[in-house]
């Protein structure tokens, strides 16, 4: 039948944002816990002592999603003097484009357009609209935090931009394809690519914790230097799609570090196959998360300008080192590589 | 020829036939009463060729009879216990003097202070605008003429447009339309600031290029209401001035109160005294670096000092039966004793604190953007230091050795009770405060196992008996976590002070911060203010207003840049 | 350089398995679960009724003013205003029966609706009655604690009288013992 693909692929792209939004909520909920047990406190409880579960209920696991639903129903305010299609739009803009950004992301083998060719280049493309947006409404905001923050996030996105796609390009130059089924695939017959090329694997999970604005980086979003940076006039509803939107960003993040290097998830063969292959995708996601909270957790915040002159040199060489290992590595083993 | 003789036979050629009297009360502190025409003259003279300190002017209001300014100099970081006050009378028609601060600009907040507070007017003070007030209040109030609506209706007017309405010069030499890109406000409220200060600073990009602070949004009027509660309450309500440094507000008032009524406090209650003051350090230093991690982001740091706090709260809590505010010290001595069953529980404690704190210098030494975040931060150098008059850690990490506990010991600091040394660090930076704070915790921890094992040996009463006032004045010191306390008592011999001063360290370290803020970044603005450790609630405890004018040739002075751009 | 980085990492991942966290007990006394009150927490004050004379040393000594004195016909009550309280302990230490007491109850938050006068501690002491003009005079309790401390300190020789004298002129005011002092023959004159 002609309608069933049609059917799988509208299902697909209608789960695919949703799931990635549940997803993020359950590692934005990681972050918290982890944070908080490595500074010997609890974070939000997993389960809720029974004394209080008639207040609390049995889990705080969704606290993330209960605080952007209370966003949602309360007040949106805009300065008068803010540019306001400016800063209406951003938040929408960093929205529509991280969910076009979770159709082109496998999840465990699953994607809406399939092995769609230059997938790998669309991803990159669209998650680069997130700091984007938050320069254009932090600017327009007519604060001056939000313009300093603009400020700050615009350099932090110079900063670490580079390494992120030099490290991406490393791998997929080693597996010959800018798709990301394919890269997966590839991998599955091989070994995963962090084992192939573990200087991406390093340069690209730093730059990962300066695109979720984790400590050391969280410069744009420094309580106390710019109360919130480009985020500070945001309220009500309009701050309730900017946590949507940092949400996703994290899950797009771990499935993007997962697919490229931990080879997505797809070990198993076998009948049941495809619940195994979901289940350890997700826990590798978790896993990047918790190694993305312990670094949140043990460092201060760098200066701008000192955050910008790391980034341009260990991560900066680092990713380096790994394209010039995906050469050498292609040079020296040509049938390891090349196709089979 | 010591340096007591040496001041009094050159302020007695200085001034002359003005030098209308002397007297010597307490243990070497100097009271001259002169006329109002050579204060610049002594200020210039004791500061910069005398090498003293001038810690604050005090006035003491005599109603009909005039107003008695009381310059207060110290000498104590050169010589134990020697203090030379200066005393002013001026009449009550003409409350006119001129300003010291070209000679001492430690005095500048002091004068702005009295200004704001009392009817003493200093001619010629680079900068007499208001600090404790708020800015909309008019310089001068003549009685009958105070229209409180048009006052009040002003609140919401900033100093940009009553500019424009009244001509007045604004601070930092900026027009309205240049302040919108260049004119950062951090405060009065701000997730930077425990309590309410206000910083206005002028950025170039991210630069901080001028600075300016206003206080006085905690101000509660706890000076006058000291003149109305007798001494022994007085001491309980000294402990409400700050959250953090309870015990050391009590020790300096009683430390002047049992002056006054000369009465020696025994030995016991001397090592108890001092216990606390010294478990109140430890909670102090460690409460800063969990503050200062928290500005510069290390939010584990913050969770990992405070868990380590928690422990010398406990054993707070054991000896007076409350955290903080613990209502241990009286006129003569401490109210409850140490039972001998919480001794061995307060060691070990303090054994966990000391490992705890290593741990944590370790961590703090060693850490990469730590470090880079704490080097070459907030820079003030000896000099500086010493012309505005830095107190506590902020001038010992400039390489300069002042402290109360040593210069003029009381409690049981002195040299026969206990032995210890003073920690002075050469850095000059937020790093080099670091690092002050941070061995002074365990210098307090080594003190706290001596008093403990003093207390073990030796026993007597708790309170020693207490009488009249029997001296008029009376000057009471002690060191806070953050530097120097000042009290100074003024009594009429009944059981209730006719005035009391108070000077904190916070007031004189706070005015050197506009002066440390140029040059750095936005960014590296919260961990300059929080490394001078600034307690607003200690500022503000009565509204005076000064401001510290410092700054070295090459830097213009506020005051220049108020003349500069002042229209008439 | 390493030895800091080292430890932070071994701290943090200690930190991991143990959290130092301690539950508060959601509306329970507390005593129960805590780890530790110490002993000397000073909370509410607790009077204890046949102890209190009513002497007003509390009133007089207290830091922040929070404790007043009011006498009605029949009875004077001793009141503490929590609010202004600063729990210092002082009422507790000069109190001369040992009646005030600093309890460790330390959380006073309250309901109005629920609890009226939460904010007071209050304590009535009857006063007794003069015999003769019928005003009222000393709380009933502080005389018999009079009593009991001026027998415990007098000299053995003449507290026999003493005691039957202090019986007759317990009953009556001031002004009436002097008044009717030849009457009931508690002059001193009957000693010579």
């Amino acid at each position: 039948m002609e309608i069933y693909p049609l059917i799988e692929t509208a299902t697909l792209m209608i789960s695919a944002p949703v799931i990635a939004f549940l997803l993020g909520v359950a590692y934005c909920y990681e972050v918290r816990k982890v944070f908080a047990r490595l500074q010997s406190r609890k974070g939000p409880w997993f389960i809720v002592p029974s004394a209080l579960r008639p207040m609390l209920g049995f889990s705080r696991m969704l606290q993330p999603l209960y605080d952007i639903l209370k966003l949602l129903y309360k007040e949106t305010l805009v300065p008068t003097s803010a540019n306001k299609q400016l800063f209406k739009i951003a938040p929408y803009l960093a929205l529509i484009s991280l969910v076009i950004a979770t159709w082109f992301i496998p999840f465990a083998g699953y994607s809406s357009f399939g092995a769609f060719e230059f997938s790998l280049v669309v991803i990159l493309y669209l998650i680069l609209a997130v700091p984007m947006t938050f320069v254009v409404g932090g600017a327009g905001s007519s604060s001056p935090w939000g313009v300093l923050g603009a400020r700050r996030e615009a350099e932090l996105m110079l900063a670490y931009e580079v390494p992120l796609v030099i490290g991406i390009f490393a791998a997929a130059i080693m597996a010959n394809s800018l798709s990301l089924a394919e890269i997966v695939n590839f991998q599955k017959q091989r070994l995963p690519f962090i084992f192939l090329n573990p200087f991406a694997a390093i340069a690209v999970f730093l730059a990962f914790v300066g695109k979720l604005h984790m400590k050391p980086f969280d410069i744009p979003e420094a309580d106390v230097e710019i109360v919130a940076g480009p985020i500070t006039e945001y309220s009500g509803k309009l701050l309730g799609i900017v946590e949507i939107v940092r949400t996703i960003l994290i899950f797009v993040c771990a499935a993007l570090f997962t697919n490229v290097f931990l080879q997505g998830g797809l070990v198993f063969s076998g009948s049941l196959s495809p619940l195994f292959s979901v289940v350890l995708f997700i826990v590798q996601g978790s896993l990047i998360t918790f190694f993305i909270s312990l670094v949140h957790a043990m460092n201060p915040r760098y200066r701008i300008d000192q955050a910008f002159g790391w980034y341009a040199r260990i991560p900066l060489a680092t990713s380096l080192i790994a394209l010039a290992w995906a050469y050498a590595i292609k040079f020296m083993f040509p049938t390891l590589m090349i196709g089979v | 020829m010591t340096l007591a003789e040496r001041v009094m036979n050159d302020l007695r050629r200085l001034l002359g036939a003005d030098y209308l009297g002397d007297a010597w009360k307490q243990e070497k502190h100097l009271y001259i009463r002169t006329s109002s025409n050579h204060v610049e003259e002594v200020a210039e003279h004791i500061t910069k060729r005398l090498d003293g300190r001038l810690i604050h002017l005090s006035a003491v209001d005599y109603g009909w009879d005039g107003i008695d300014v009381v310059y207060h100099y110290a000498f104590d970081h050169i010589e134990r216990h020697f203090h030379v006050n200066v005393k002013v009378r001026v009449p009550a028609d003409r409350p006119e003097l001129p300003s010291v601060t070209a000679a001492a600009p430690q005095a500048s907040w002091s004068e702005r202070e009295m200004m704001d507070m009392t009817a003493v007017r200093f001619t010629s003070h680079p900068d007499p605008r208001h600090l404790w007030l708020p800015s909309e209040w008019p310089e001068t109030v003549e009685s009958g003429k105070f229209d409180e609506k048009e006052v009040l209706g002003r609140t919401d007017k900033t100093p940009e447009v009553l500019r424009r309405e009244r001509g007045e010069w604004i601070p930092l030499a900026i027009t309205p339309k240049a302040a919108e890109a260049s004119l950062i406000l951090l405060g009065p409220y701000h997730p930077l600031l425990i309590e309410s200060a206000y910083f206005r600073l002028k950025v170039d990009g991210e630069d901080v290029v001028d600075a300016d602070i206003k206080v006085g949004w905690n101000h509660r009027g706890i000076m006058k209401l000291f003149e109305s509660r007798s001494y022994s309450r007085g001491a309980f309500l000294a402990e409400k001035i700050c959250g953090i440094c309870n015990v050391c507000h009590t020790t300096a008032y009683l430390n002047a109160v049992e002056t006054l009524m000369q009465v020696e406090v025994p030995e016991r209650a001397r090592y108890i005294r001092t216990l606390m003051a010294e478990l109140e350090r430890i909670h102090s230093h460690l409460l800063w670096l969990g503050v200062a991690g928290d500005l510069i982001g290390f939010k584990t740091l913050f969770m990992l000092a405070w868990r380590t706090r928690e422990h010398v709260l406990d054993a707070l809590e054991l000896i007076s039966g409350s955290r903080r505010s613990h209502d241990m010290n009286l006129v003569g001595g401490v109210r409850t004793d140490i039972p001998e069953e919480i001794v061995p529980k307060i060691e070990e404690r303090l054994k966990i604190v000391k490992s705890e704190t290593r741990k944590l210098i370790d961590i703090v030494h060693d850490h990469p953007v730590a470090r880079k975040r704490l080097d070459d931060i907030g820079v003030l150098d000896t000099d500086t230091a010493k012309s505005a008059g830095a107190v506590g850690p902020t001038a010992r990490g400039s390489d300069w050795k002042i402290d109360v506990r040593w210069s003029d010991p009381y409690a049981a600091y002195g040299t026969e009770y206990l032995t210890w040394d003073v920690v002075v660090e050469g850095g000059k930076d937020a790093w080099a405060r670091t690092l002050v704070r941070l061995r002074e915790l365990l210098v307090s921890v080594d003190l706290c196992k001596q008093c403990l094992d003093a207390l073990k040996r030796t026993g007597g009463l708790l309170q020693a008996e207490v009488r009249e006032p029997n001296l008029e004045e009376a000057i009471g010191k002690a060191e806070a976590p953050r530097g120097e306390l000042f009290y100074y008592i003024v009594s009429d011999g009944t059981n209730i002070p006719y005035s009391v001063r108070i000077r904190t360290p916070s007031y004189r370290n706070n005015a050197i911060l506009p002066h440390m803020l140029k040059g750095y970044t936005i960014a590296d603005a919260p961990i300059i203010i929080g490394s001078i450790d600034p307690c607003y609630s200690c500022t503000d405890r009565k509204v005076v207003v000064e401001e510290a004018a410092t700054g070295k040739t090459q830097l213009l002075t506020v005051g220049n840049i108020h003349r500069k751009y002042r229209k008439r | 350089m390493a030895k800091g980085n080292l430890s932070l990492l071994k701290e943090v991942f200690q930190n991991l398995f143990h959290a130092v966290t301690i539950d508060y007990p959601a509306g329970t006394w507390p005593g129960k679960k805590y780890s530790q009150i110490p002993v000397g927490v000073r909370g509410k004050h607790k009077f204890d009724p046949e102890k209190c004379v009513g002497c007003g040393g509390c009133s007089m000594i207290c830091s922040s003013g929070a404790i007043s004195l009011e006498d009605t016909e029949d009875e004077r009550t001793v009141a503490i205003l929590l609010g202004r309280c600063i729990y210092c302990g002082r009422c507790q230490d000069i109190c001369p029966e040992k009646a005030l007491e600093l309890t460790p109850e330390f959380e006073l938050a309250y309901i109005e609706e629920e609890h009226k006068g939460g904010l007071y501690v209050k304590n009535s002491v009857i006063l007794a009655k003069c015999a003769g003009c019928g005003k009222s005079i000393f709380p009933a309790t502080h005389i018999v604690a009079s009593k009991r401390r001026l027998l415990e300190n007098i000299d053995s020789s003449v507290r026999d009288l003493v005691a039957a004298d202090f019986e007759i002129y317990r009953q009556y005011c001031l002004d009436c013992r002097q008044k009717l002092s030849f009457e009931l023959k508690t002059h001193p004159r009957k000693f010579y």
